[in-house]
This record gives structure tokens, C-alpha cells and sequence, in this order.
């Protein structure tokens, strides 16, 4: 018993065992079950198929107090908060946490002053002794025609130039920052 | 088809919303969460944990999708955790000791009782059939043949239910034609 449905017919058959076939397709389906044996055989199988298959899965039903326990389980977890009420509680923990940050920071503002200008006494001195280890390598790079003690003076005046301005910048920072529309 | 539900929701009256949701989804829930764990006490669990999901997301619902849609996204999702959670603890097996005690002792209910042999033993057959054309063709039956329901409720094309419920069927009349004929 080996189920061979033509193969052009196969989808239709199933179509219509299943009432999906378009009522024009029809006849040509029904009239080609009556001729072939394969075919009808099919049908008939597809048929005993979807009688078995309706029979046997009926639906399970849930048990009649399942609403109950349910409502009871929702009881006890917390009720559900509105999403606005979670909304507003952001807000408000952002506005604490940047009042204590203002607070902080305003009667201490000396502070930042004093360590910003830490930071950059102690990058002048680290710059300074690099220069200092490596002042024979540099003074080399500069022209040979000029005369040695004119290339220790330009290797002097250039560095004492670069860290005046670095000094002055980070001196007048905000103010300059304020001039050139910055932040 | 859902507004109803969506007034209620808009007016933040959490409980009268889920009260209709409840009552209009409880058993559709059920019966897709049985059709993809295919164990009923499971079912109805994952139906309970489900509607506590939607409970708890109802406030941060804002009608993106369509209801039924999220919910059944919830569902889905809530039993194929479940199903990956038995596949990772080997002690609750996926392959159901109960199933394979009847697919053992097929060959014996045929020859005992030709009358019966004569009939599929579709729940055999259906234990048989790869997961995908078995969720498809349990839930088709258990909506009572609802093609677009069925479509929805799994999230897949209207198109995709046909070909994998004619898949299912021919498999399953192949299983048919395997057994040996009874005598009669
Ligand atoms: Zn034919």
C-alpha cells in the first residue's frame, strides 16, 4: 500500500480534502479522482486522515478555577506600577543626584583649581627633565650652520616659548574657551 | 477587534483590561502553549506564568503591536524558555517516557485488535512527527481548521501554515501506509 498521487494533483487533493480548493478547480480534481486509482486512494486516505486527526485532538480545557489562583497569584505580587508613576520617580532621583552634586562641588570649588594646577606642575616637570635628557639628540637636529652656543639658546628660548604658552593656556582656559564660543 | 480592551488600557484601568484580555485569550493561550509543549499540567503553568507577564507588562504596553500579537509573542517566548530549560535538565526528558511506552508496543496493539489496527493511532503518529509539522497540525486542529488563527498564533506566513500542514499530513500517511496490514 504505497500512496502514488499524480504529482500535479497532489497539492489540489490536499486543497481539497480541506476545502481550500477554489470551487472553479474543482470538477478537474473530481473528475481525475474518478479515473485514477492512486489519486482516489489518496483522497480517500487524506479524508480518513482528517476525520482521525479532528477526532482525536480536541482541545484540553483548562480546570475551572484556574481564573481564581490566578487573580490570587496576582494578589499577591505588588500591583502593577503605572509606567508614568516610574516615569516621574527617574526624574525625580535625577534631580536629587544632581542637587547633591552641585552641593559637592560649590563649596569646595577651590579644590579642582588647586589639583588641575598639580597636574600640570607636575607635567611641566616631567617635560622638562625628557628635554633636559634629551636636549643633545634635538640641539643635533637643528641646522648645522648655525653657531652651537646659537643652537642652545634657540633650544632654550623655543621650550621656555612652548611651556609659556601651555602655562598661559591652561591659566586662562575658561576664559579663552569663553572667546572662541566653546561650550 | 481588540478596542474595547485598548479604551480600558487607555484609561489606565489595568484591572478591567486584563479581566476582558483574560477572558477573551485564557484558552487561546492554553491551547498554543499545549500544542508547543504538548503536556497538559505544563500547559496550563506556562498559561498561568504567562498571563502574570502580561499582567506585570500591561502599564508598559503601548499598543506597538497588536494584542493578541504581544501576547502571543509571550507565550511563545514563555514556552520555549520552558522547552530549552527541560532540554537542559536531562532528568525531565524531553522525549516523553509516557510516548515512547506507546510507540514501543505499536506493533502489539496492531496484531492484537485488527479492528483498531484498521484505525491511524494518530497520537503515535503525531509523537512521531518532527516538531515543526507537529505544532503546526495540533494547533490547525485544535482551532478547529483556522488557517489565519493558526498563522498568528505561531507568527508565521498563512502560506508557510499550508505547506507545513500538507508536509505533516503526507508524513503522517506515509507512517500510515509503514504499518504492517492486520490480518484479517
Ligand atoms: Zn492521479
Amino acid at each position: 500500500m504505497t500512496l502514488m498521487p499524480c504529482a500535479e494533483f497532489e497539492d489540489r487533493i490536499l486543497d481539497l480534502v480541506e476545502h481550500q480548493l477554489a470551487v472553479g478547480e474543482r470538477p478537474a480534481v473530481e473528475a481525475h479522482l474518478e479515473v485514477c486509482a492512486d489519486c482516489g486512494e489518496f483522497a480517500r486516505e487524506l479524508t480518513a486522515l482528517d476525520a482521525a486527526l479532528t477526532r482525536e485532538l480536541d482541545a484540553p480545557v483548562l480546570p475551572a478555577d484556574f481564573d481564581a489562583r490566578l487573580w490570587r497569584r496576582i494578589e499577591a505580587e505588588s500591583a502593577p506600577r503605572p509606567a508614568a508613576d516610574c516615569v516621574e520617580r527617574k526624574r525625580q532621583i535625577e534631580a536629587e543626584f544632581a542637587a547633591q552634586l552641585r552641593s559637592l562641588r560649590a563649596p569646595a570649588h577651590w579644590l579642582p583649581a588647586i589639583l588641575d594646577g598639580a597636574a600640570y606642575a607636575v607635567l611641566a616637570v616631567v617635560a622638562g627633565l625628557l628635554l633636559m635628557r634629551w636636549a643633545p639628540e634635538l640641539a643635533a637636529l637643528l641646522p648645522k650652520s648655525l653657531p652651537a652656543g646659537g643652537r642652545d639658546w634657540l633650544l632654550a628660548g623655543g621650550s621656555t616659548g612652548v611651556f609659556l604658552l601651555v602655562g598661559v593656556g591652561a591659566a586662562f582656559r575658561r576664559q579663552l574657551g569663553q572667546a572662541m564660543g566653546w561650550r | 477587534m481588540d478596542d474595547d480592551i485598548q479604551e480600558r488600557l487607555a484609561a489606565q484601568d489595568w484591572r478591567a483590561a486584563f479581566g476582558m484580555l483574560l477572558e477573551r485569550y485564557r484558552d487561546k493561550v492554553f491551547r498554543l502553549a499545549f500544542s508547543l509543549l504538548r503536556d497538559e499540567t505544563q500547559a496550563e503553568d506556562m498559561t498561568q506564568d504567562v498571563f502574570i507577564k502580561i499582567w506585570k507588562g500591561l502599564p508598559g504596553y503601548h499598543g506597538g503591536a497588536s494584542l493578541s500579537t504581544w501576547i502571543y509573542t509571550i507565550t511563545r517566548n514563555t514556552c520555549l524558555t520552558e522547552l530549552k530549560r527541560r532540554a537542559a535538565h536531562p532528568t525531565i526528558s524531553l522525549q516523553d517516557p509516557a510516548i515512547e511506552e506507546v510507540t514501543d508496543s505499536i506493533p502489539a496493539m496492531q496484531t492484537t485488535d485488527p479492528e483498531s489496527g484498521a484505525e491511524m493511532d494518530v497520537q503515535v503518529m503525531l509523537a512521531r512527527l518532527p516538531e515543526k509539522y507537529r505544532r503546526v497540525i495540533t494547533l490547525f486542529y485544535l482551532e478547529q481548521k483556522a488557517y489565519e488563527e493558526v498563522a498568528g498564533m505561531l507568527s508565521i506566513p498563512l502560506g508557510t501554515v499550508k505547506t507545513l500542514l500538507f508536509r505533516a499530513k503526507k508524513e503522517l500517511l506515509k507512517m500510515a501506509a509503514r504499518r504492517p496490514v492486520p490480518v484479517a
